[in-house]
């Protein structure tokens, strides 16, 4: 009994440090979801969202007519999905590259390296991108040295546009990744490389025995927490660098929300579209929920 | 969507007339009203405004004593009132060293003269439809400032419509009766009963209106003569000269494709309005429809034929490959660099984008032109009756001093003002070239067809027809600006001076050169249905026409694209506007 007290006042500084962040959750997260409700009202700006009228199921309704609902609930998992796996595989593939190498001064650099553009917003890389695929950009120019082919109209065409949505939303994301992968890496027992090298493993073997197996956790922590995040993700990419164009293969949940509410103020609707992508999202931590309990030894409840 | 521009190009364009007086005034139909015919009635009002008000004098303490009298629109506050209003501001604004929209001779002058001062609680871009953003999210949030000056286009009529619903704007019904000069009474009239019912909901004003006037919207083919006498072509005529000469320019000076922008209709610059008026067709309006019922523009088979044209241009390379990236600023990029030799834009373009390509090229020698439609008639949009409104917030205290205001900027619009003309519009003026807004709340009211009526009568000074003396304020103003201009020795000294003297003598001249027929929208409001609807029809609507032009969907996907705006609610919204205009 005394030694369970004692434990429990040891953890006290654990959840006082939990505090700020439980408070930013319930301030940005959880206060604003009660105005999901706004989904179900006819919103009238003086009554407040709980004053305004019921409208029942009819915003809802209105997004079952919208003939691009199917395609842009089809590209937003589409796309989610893909930049996860691009994302994990080339930050993995780094890592371990990047572990190989002895030269601590040549790692370091490069890891913050390609790190930093982690920190870009979104906005200013979106303007450079356009400069540098534009008609007469970087790119083009090349293009026209080497081959003195016509242009391309990268953000006109359907594939070159994605092309560039994953190659630029992996190049910014994947420096952060690698270097909780690296940070795994290191925290790896070297008595069993050294136990392999005993055993004559070759390189390829130890990766495959002792590397992968020992960051296994991580792994799976990162794909969880990468699927919480699936259906708010590439908002800031997306919105930067689309077109009217490239929406049938682009057009997301999130940069629909934003062009309904904020550009036209259909508020109702674009809350319902929103709390349809939470439903389908929540399906989706639930699938992760599963992963984490067969493969890791994290739990997300 | 350069509003910045088009105040300032309303600022020098003149409203109307001088005075249909209160005995006119049941006669609001005959516009031409001769500018003599100064009833007693209004004199007072004038003399007060040039006075800069007669508060001081007599006005508020007959007011104060006998509030029953009729109220003086021109008398100062009798105490300090300020109130908020938000902004949108062009990036190539320049106030004068230290001064700023809050603190120019023209607030000092409210301040000190009616007892007026506005704050400023935000300003936004005037790209992208931000100022129109930024006010849905505060009608949104219920904290509107106390004053706001809204555009009809692109949405203005449905956040009036909100902000009439959620109740958050002052009833102006009886302040407009009260406090409106009979200069802005006569005026508003000239736009006809639908100037006030368009902003009045269940027989209630609840904003002033500014009267459209219609023949701004006509796109305008600006054309380099210069450049066509080295081809030796003439000035284009039809869409078919418009490809000779783009192609011509594109062999001799490298500059083939016409400056273009994503908003593809409806902006004033670099748009393709002239395509689509060509064909007789009206995207994004509500117009009267072969069968005499009213319909939307954009799905009327019309369109079709521009579409199919438009996406010729594009594949013969004539239309920029990526003009779908561009806003208008970024559009007449080419215009200032020498790289475009034909181009849409309004008769105004003389304050933008013109100056920059003169100022970098004194040999560039911009024409205007009306083009010939497909039919050979010269067919163009109109505007409705208003073009943007006042508004203000509700238990805002001196609704009147707002009202007052606004008479005064009637007054300045009609270049009644000497002060403000020294200021804004004569040789010199300290804000000629300031391209930022002065008055903290504008208002214009025009003759339906001021540019024609204006034009003959600053031409009929130039040509020596009429004296300088005889003319109304406006006309002087601009007669005087071009023959300044003429005497001026270095041409380009000064820009302002240069694109006020042109509007006219240019803009105008092409405007008016050949008989346009215009197509005035049949409703401009928005409806209960459109309110929940529109936003996702116009989404798919320029998605689609995008696709159409840029040939990444054959000219069959329009006949989809109507099908499926009918489903989406087109139909049922066609049907309540028909209710509402009874057609």
């Amino acid at each position: 009994m005394k030694e369970k007290k004692i434990r429990s006042l040891e953890a006290v500084h654990y959840h006082v440090m939990l505090l700020p962040t439980l408070i930013l959750l319930a301030i940005f997260s959880i206060y604003p979801t009660l105005g999901s409700i706004m989904a179900f009202k006819y919103f009238d700006p003086i009554e407040g969202i709980w004053g305004s009228p019921w409208a029942g199921l009819d915003h809802f309704k209105m997004l079952f007519q919208i003939p691009e609902f199917k395609q842009i609930t089809i590209n937003t998992i589409t796309i989610s999905l893909i930049k996860i796996i691009l994302n994990i595989s080339c930050a993995l593939a780094f890592a371990l590259l990047l572990h190989e190498i002895k030269k601590r001064w040549f790692k370091r650099s490069v890891q913050t390296i390609v790190y930093l553009p982690f920190f870009l917003s979104w906005v200013i890389m979106a303007g450079i991108f356009k400069d540098f695929f534009s008609i007469d950009g970087l790119i083009n120019g090349i293009i026209h040295r080497l081959s003195g082919g016509e242009p391309i109209m990268f953000f006109n065409s359907n594939t070159w546009f994605m092309i560039i949505v994953y190659v630029t939303d992996v190049w910014k994301g994947f420096g952060f990744n690698a270097i909780v992968f690296l940070a795994a890496l290191t925290a790896i027992n070297p008595n069993l490389y050294e136990a392999a090298d005993v055993d004559g493993a070759s390189r390829w073997a130890k990766l495959v025995n002792i590397t992968l197996p020992s960051i296994k956790g991580t792994i799976v922590l990162i794909l969880i927490l990468s699927l919480q995040g699936i259906l708010s993700g590439g908002f800031d990419q997306i919105f930067n660098l689309y077109n009217p164009l490239v929406y049938q293969v682009v057009d997301i949940y999130d940069t629909y929300i934003y062009r309904m509410g904020f550009q036209s103020n259909q508020y109702e609707f674009a809350t319902a579209v929103g709390l349809f992508r939470s439903a389908v999202a929540f399906i989706f931590i639930l699938i992760s929920q599963w992963l984490a309990k067969k493969y890791g030894e994290y739990k997300v409840f | 969507m350069n509003k910045k521009m088009k105040a300032a190009a309303s600022a020098s364009l003149i409203a109307a007339l001088l005075l249909t007086s209160a005995a006119c005034g049941n006669n609001a139909d005959n516009n031409n009203t001769s500018t003599d015919n100064n009833a007693s009635a209004n004199n007072q009002d004038k003399e007060q405004a040039a006075n800069g008000g007669t508060g001081d004098k007599n006005g508020t303490a007959a007011n104060a004593a006998a509030p029953a009298e009729k109220p003086d629109p021109f008398s100062k506050m009798t105490e300090m009132v300020e109130f908020t209003t938000g902004i949108s501001l062009s990036a190539d604004a320049k106030p004068p060293a230290g001064e700023s929209f809050e603190n120019n001779d023209v607030e000092k002058w409210f301040e000190q003269n009616l007892n007026v001062k506005p704050k400023m609680a935000w300003s936004t871009s005037d790209q992208n439809f931000a100022f129109e953003q930024k006010v849905s999210l505060l009608i949104a949030a219920n904290n509107i400032p106390d004053v706001l000056s809204i555009s009809v286009d692109p949405n203005g009529l449905s956040i009036l419509k909100k902000l009439i619903k959620a109740d958050m704007i002052e009833d102006l019904t009886q302040v407009y009766a009260d406090y409106a000069s009979q200069n802005l009474k006569d005026s508003i009239a000239l736009g006809g009963p639908d100037a006030l019912k368009s902003v009045s909901s269940d027989g209630k004003l609840y904003a002033i209106p500014s009267i459209a006037d219609v023949e701004t919207a006509i796109p305008v083919v600006w054309t380099r003569k210069d450049w066509l006498d080295q081809v030796g072509l003439p000035e284009p005529q039809t869409l078919e000269d418009v490809e000779t000469d783009l192609k011509a320019f594109k062999d001799k000076f490298g500059a083939g494709s016409l400056p273009s922008q994503q908003n593809i209709y409806g902006a004033d610059t670099a748009s393709f309005d002239f395509v689509f008026g060509a064909y007789n067709s009206y995207p994004g309006q509500w117009i009267r429809t072969a069968d005499g019922s009213v319909g939307y523009g954009s799905v009327q088979p019309e369109m079709k034929g521009a579409l199919e044209r438009l996406a010729k241009w594009y594949k013969e390379g004539l239309i920029a490959k990526d003009f779908i990236m561009n806003d208008s600023n970024k559009a007449v990029e080419a215009i200032a660099k020498g790289k475009a030799g034909l181009f849409e834009g309004a008769w105004w373009a003389t304050w933008y984008p013109l100056p920059d390509s003169v100022k970098n090229d004194h040999n560039a020698n911009w024409q205007a032109t009306v083009l010939k439609g497909v039919d050979g008639i010269a067919h163009a949009k109109g505007y409705g009756a208003v073009r943007s409104f006042v508004v203000v917030k509700k238990g805002f205290k001196h609704p009147e001093a707002i009202m007052k205001m606004l008479n005064f900027a009637q007054e300045a619009n009609t270049k009644k003002l000497d002060w403000y003309n020294k200021l804004t519009i004569d040789d010199g003026a300290k804000y000629l070239n300031a391209k930022m807004p002065l008055l903290p709340v504008s208002v214009s009211a025009k003759d339906p067809h001021e540019i024609t009526v204006r034009y003959k009568a600053i031409m009929d000074v130039n040509d020596g027809k009429a004296t300088m003396d005889a003319a109304d304020p406006e006309t002087k103003v601009q007669a005087a600006a071009i023959q300044n201009y003429q005497k001026a020795a270095d041409k380009f000294a000064d820009m302002g001076l240069w694109s006020l003297a042109n509007q006219f003598y240019v803009g105008a001249a092409g405007l008016v050169k050949n008989p346009v027929q215009q197509t005035l929208p049949a409703f401009i409001g928005s409806t209960d249905l459109m309110q929940k609807k529109k936003a996702s029809m116009d989404d798919l609507e320029k998605k689609t026409f995008l696709e159409i032009i840029t040939g990444k969907k054959p000219i069959d996907a329009f006949d989809a694209f109507v099908q499926q705006w009918n489903g989406m609610g087109g139909a049922d919204i066609t049907k309540e506007v028909n209710d509402i205009v009874g057609g």
